[in-house]
């Protein structure tokens, strides 16, 4: 499935689905737009406001999907960038930043959770063992 | 296996482009970006293997316009044009222009970054009174938390698994050598204990500094231009051999 065009064009794709085809698009969808280009990364956020507009009644699945699937980052990458355009207009807005930099350390400690998942062995762990081996031989 | 240092350091020259893709679409040219910057963001210095495993095609790594699409739509397509940018460099920067009436962003292509940034607690921070440089870390907001933090984990995980590889074997003869001159038994278990850590604890530090390698897992084997797959100086140097 191609996801091209305006928002238009892809709410109507959606109203041509039939409604299983539309679960399956709705259950996909986050690991979908987490695999997209990069060419594509700008076209999330619509997205997912799109589908949370196109399926109000499903708004407690789109909570689930978000808090399992990282949706949620997908909005709070939004919502960076806004508070970056806030700031652009106007650099010596204090509140834009203090407001920016709320929502990267928000952003980072989800980062660093996604790094420490990515090691093969738990930070601290290799210095633990040494530590004991160091004890041993005093 | 090159793995990389705990902290990527600036480059001491300017980044001199090896490639050079026939004219397309700029998108086709990430093969050859990401070779010509050795993987790593041009402004922030942010490795892939910082920001995750197999990160290409996730979008956490993007292509960067030093002159903006929107302000020169015509060099879109230059090669020279395009960087290899973190996505939060990309996304702090958005549209701003490259050119104020008194400043300029710095190209790493043609500005030395060691001269204009020092590393400073995870900080890649303006040398003081460079308005360029002062400039840059603004526009790319360089040092926003979010980079900070992944440049601080990658310290800290690399430096424990280093430190691992370099004191382990010592530590290893002094356990054997107690080992051998003591006739305690229970002295003896405890020392083989102390041994069979040690072990694990090298066995781990392995593991864990392959997951720092220079030349990801998913690097291209061929470019759009084919030059020769090979890291940036810059990298390369800073780099060390690793053999299993």
């Amino acid at each position: 499935m191609q996801w091209s065009g305006e928002s238009t064009v892809i709410a109507e794709s959606f109203a041509a689905l039939t409604p299983l085809a539309r679960e399956l698009v709705v259950q996909q969808f986050a690991a979908f737009t987490f695999a997209l280009a990069e060419s594509a990364v700008d076209l999330r956020p619509r997205l997912w406001r799109l589908l949370q507009a196109t399926f109000p009644e499903q708004q407690a699945h789109w909570s689930v999907v978000a808090a399992t699937e990282g949706l949620a980052e997908v909005e709070l990458e939004e919502e960076i960038r806004s508070a970056y355009e806030q700031l652009f207009e106007d650099p010596d807005d204090d509140e834009a930043l203090q407001q920016l930099r709320a929502l990267q350390t928000r952003h980072a400690v989800i980062l660093e959770e996604r790094f420490n998942s990515t090691l093969p062995v738990e930070r601290g762990e290799i210095a633990e063992l040494l530590n004991r081996a160091r004890e041993t031989l005093k | 296996m090159m793995i990389l240092p705990p902290t990527v350091r600036p480059s001491e020259t300017p980044i001199l482009r090896r490639h050079t893709p026939a004219t397309t679409s700029y998108r086709a040219y990430r093969s050859c970006l990401r070779w010509e910057f050795g993987f790593c963001c041009a402004f922030c210095l942010l490795h892939e293997s910082t920001l995750g495993i197999d990160v290409e095609g996730t979008g956490l790594m993007s292509i960067e316009h030093f002159e903006t699409q929107a302000l020169h739509p015509e060099l879109r397509d230059e090669y020279s044009n395009c960087h290899l940018a973190c996505r939060f460099c990309n996304g702090a920067r958005g549209r701003r222009p490259s050119r104020l009436e008194h400043v300029s962003l710095l190209n790493p292509c043609s500005a030395t970054w060691a001269d204009h940034f020092k590393i400073v607690d995870h900080c890649l921070q303006a040398v003081k009174g460079d308005e360029d440089a002062s400039y840059t870390e603004a526009i790319y907001d360089l040092n926003d938390p979010r980079k900070t933090g992944l440049r601080r984990a990658h310290a800290e995980t690399l430096t424990e698994a280093i430190e691992a590889l370099r004191e382990g074997p010592g530590l290893s003869e002094a356990l054997i050598a107690e080992m051998k001159a003591t006739t305690d038994p229970d002295r003896r278990t405890t020392l083989a204990s102390a041994l069979q850590s040690v072990g694990k604890a090298l066995q781990q530090a392995i593991t864990q500094v392959q997951r720092f390698a220079a030349i990801p897992a998913d690097a291209d084997l061929q470019c759009r231009c084919s030059t020769e797959m090979s890291l940036p100086r810059f990298v390369s140097t800073q780099c060390w051999e690793y053999s299993v």
